[in-house]
C-alpha cells in the first residue's frame, strides 16, 4: 500500500488522539468465524469449484436430468391432488418436505421446469398453512446447499415475510414456512422466527407464538432479536 | 490482459470475507443485513469475475464492489424507512453507556462517529484510515479526483473530531 504524499492515518500517530484509538479498534471489528461459516455455507454453489458456470461445465448428467423429471412430475401430480381437495387443510408432512427436496435436484439450465417447480411449490406450501417450523432430516443439508437456484433467495423471501407482517400475517407466515421448508440450515434462521413468531400473534394463535417464543430463547441465547421477540409477546 | 493467474471465488472469499463484512459494517450496513449484503458482493464477483482484467489490484477492485452493494442498499426504499431495533437512534441522549465490554462499546462508537458522514466522506474515511488503501486507491475506488477525495478525507475528519469532542462534553 503506498503512502506518497498521503497524510498520516489517525491510527498511526503517536502518541494516538482519542478518535485514532478508535478507528484502530474498528480493524479489529471483523465477523466471527462463526459469522463468516454461515456466509460460506450460503454461498456454497458460488464457492463449489464444481458448480462454475454453466458456460464453463458440461450440461447434467442424463441421470439428474432423469431425475429432475421425475421430481417435476411429483411436483405436478401433488399440486394437483392438493388442489383437487379443498378441504385437506394439512397434507402429510413428509409430502410437503420433499417437494422442495425433489426441486432442489433440478439443474440450473432446465428453465422451464423450474419455473414449473417454483409455482407448484408454492402452490403445495400455500395449500398447507400447518407445515411444521424448521424440520430436521437427513436429507435437508443437500437440499439447503441448492434450493436457492430455484426461487427466491433466503434474504429475498423473509424480505417479502416482514413485508406481508402488518397487511397478512397469514402470508407472512406462509412465507416463513416456505423458507424453513427451502432453507432449513439457513443463515437467517432468527430472522425467520422472529418474523413467524409475530406473525402467529398477529394471528391470535398466542399459544404457538409462546412454544416458538421458548425454543427462540433456547436456541438461541443472547440473540440481538430477543428483545423484539419478548416485545411481540403479551404483558 | 494480465497474465496473472485469476484466483477462484473460494480464494476470493477465504482471503477477503471477512473484510468486506467489516468494510460493510463501517459504511452503515446493520448487523442484520451484512450477511445479506456479503452475499450479494459475492454474487457480484462470482458473475464478473471473469471480466476483472487486473487493470487494478483485486482488492481495489473488491472494494468498489463494496461501495457500491452498500450504496444501493442504502436506497432502497425500505432501508431509507427502517431503523434496525438493534442499534439506537442517532438522536438518542443516552450513547455512551457502556456496552458489555469494552469493545463492544468502542465499536459502537466507531458507528455513531462514522454515522454523522454522509456517504461520499465515509467511504473516504473507512477505506482510508481502517482499511487503509493509499488515497490514489481510495480516489479510484471511490471513482472521484484525488484532490476531491483528500477534500473528503481532511471534512470527514473534523466532523468525526468534533462529535467526538461533542460526545464529551455531553459526558461531562
Amino acid at each position: 500500500m503506498t503512502r506518497g504524499s498521503d497524510p498520516g492515518r489517525l491510527s498511526d500517530a503517536t502518541p494516538q488522539s482519542p478518535l485514532g484509538r478508535l478507528l484502530a479498534s474498528a480493524e479489529r471489528d471483523v465477523p466471527s468465524e462463526q459469522e463468516l461459516a454461515a456466509l460460506a455455507g450460503r454461498l456454497g454453489e458460488l464457492l463449489e469449484p464444481a458448480h462454475l458456470p454453466a458456460a464453463a461445465t458440461p450440461g447434467p448428467s442424463l441421470l439428474v436430468k432423469v431425475g429432475a423429471a421425475v421430481g417435476v412430475a411429483g411436483l405436478v401430480v401433488g399440486a394437483l391432488l392438493v388442489l383437487r381437495r379443498p378441504h385437506a387443510v394439512s397434507p402429510a408432512p413428509a409430502n410437503a418436505s420433499s417437494v422442495p427436496a425433489a426441486a432442489a435436484v433440478a439443474p440450473e439450465n432446465v428453465s422451464a421446469p423450474l419455473a414449473l417447480t417454483s409455482s407448484a411449490t408454492a402452490s403445495v406450501v400455500e395449500a398447507a398453512p400447518k407445515l411444521a417450523a424448521p424440520r430436521k432430516s437427513s436429507t435437508e443439508p443437500a437440499k439447503s446447499a441448492t434450493s436457492g437456484a430455484e426461487g427466491p433467495s433466503e434474504p429475498a423471501l423473509l424480505e417479502q415475510a416482514r413485508r406481508a407482517l402488518a397487511s397478512s400475517p397469514a402470508t407472512a407466515l406462509s412465507l416463513t414456512n416456505q423458507d424453513a421448508a427451502r432453507f432449513p440450515r439457513g443463515a437467517l434462521a432468527q430472522e425467520r422466527e422472529v418474523i413467524a413468531i409475530e406473525a402467529l400473534r398477529r394471528l391470535g394463535r398466542g399459544a404457538e407464538a409462546d412454544r416458538r417464543a421458548a425454543a427462540f430463547a433456547q436456541a438461541f441465547p443472547g440473540s440481538a432479536h430477543q428483545r423484539r421477540v419478548e416485545d411481540a409477546s403479551p404483558k | 490482459m494480465s497474465s496473472a493467474p485469476r484466483p477462484t471465488v473460494r480464494q476470493v472469499f477465504d482471503e477477503h470475507a471477512r473484510y468486506i463484512w467489516r468494510t460493510l459494517r463501517h459504511l452503515g450496513i446493520p448487523d442484520a443485513d451484512a450477511p445479506d449484503l456479503c452475499q450479494e458482493v459475492f454474487v457480484t464477483v462470482h458473475r464478473k469475475l471473469a471480466d476483472f482484467e487486473g487493470r487494478s489490484s483485486l482488492r481495489t477492485w473488491l472494494y468498489g464492489i463494496c461501495i457500491r452493494v452498500a450504496s444501493e442498499h442504502r436506497r432502497r426504499p425500505y432501508v431509507r424507512n427502517e431503523r434496525p431495533v438493534s442499534e439506537p437512534p442517532p438522536e438518542s441522549g443516552a450513547p455512551s453507556v457502556p456496552g458489555p465490554d469494552a469493545a463492544l462499546a468502542g465499536r459502537a462508537a466507531v458507528q455513531r462517529l462514522l454515522s454523522v458522514l454522509d456517504e461520499d466522506k465515509r467511504n473516504v474515511i473507512v477505506l482510508y484510515e481502517i482499511e487503509g488503501f493509499s488515497m490514489k486507491e481510495v480516489a479510484a475506488i471511490v471513482q472521484c479526483p484525488l484532490q476531491t477525495a483528500y477534500s473528503r478525507l481532511h471534512a470527514g475528519r473534523e466532523l468525526m473530531l468534533a462529535a467526538l469532542n461533542a460526545e464529551g462534553e455531553a459526558d461531562k
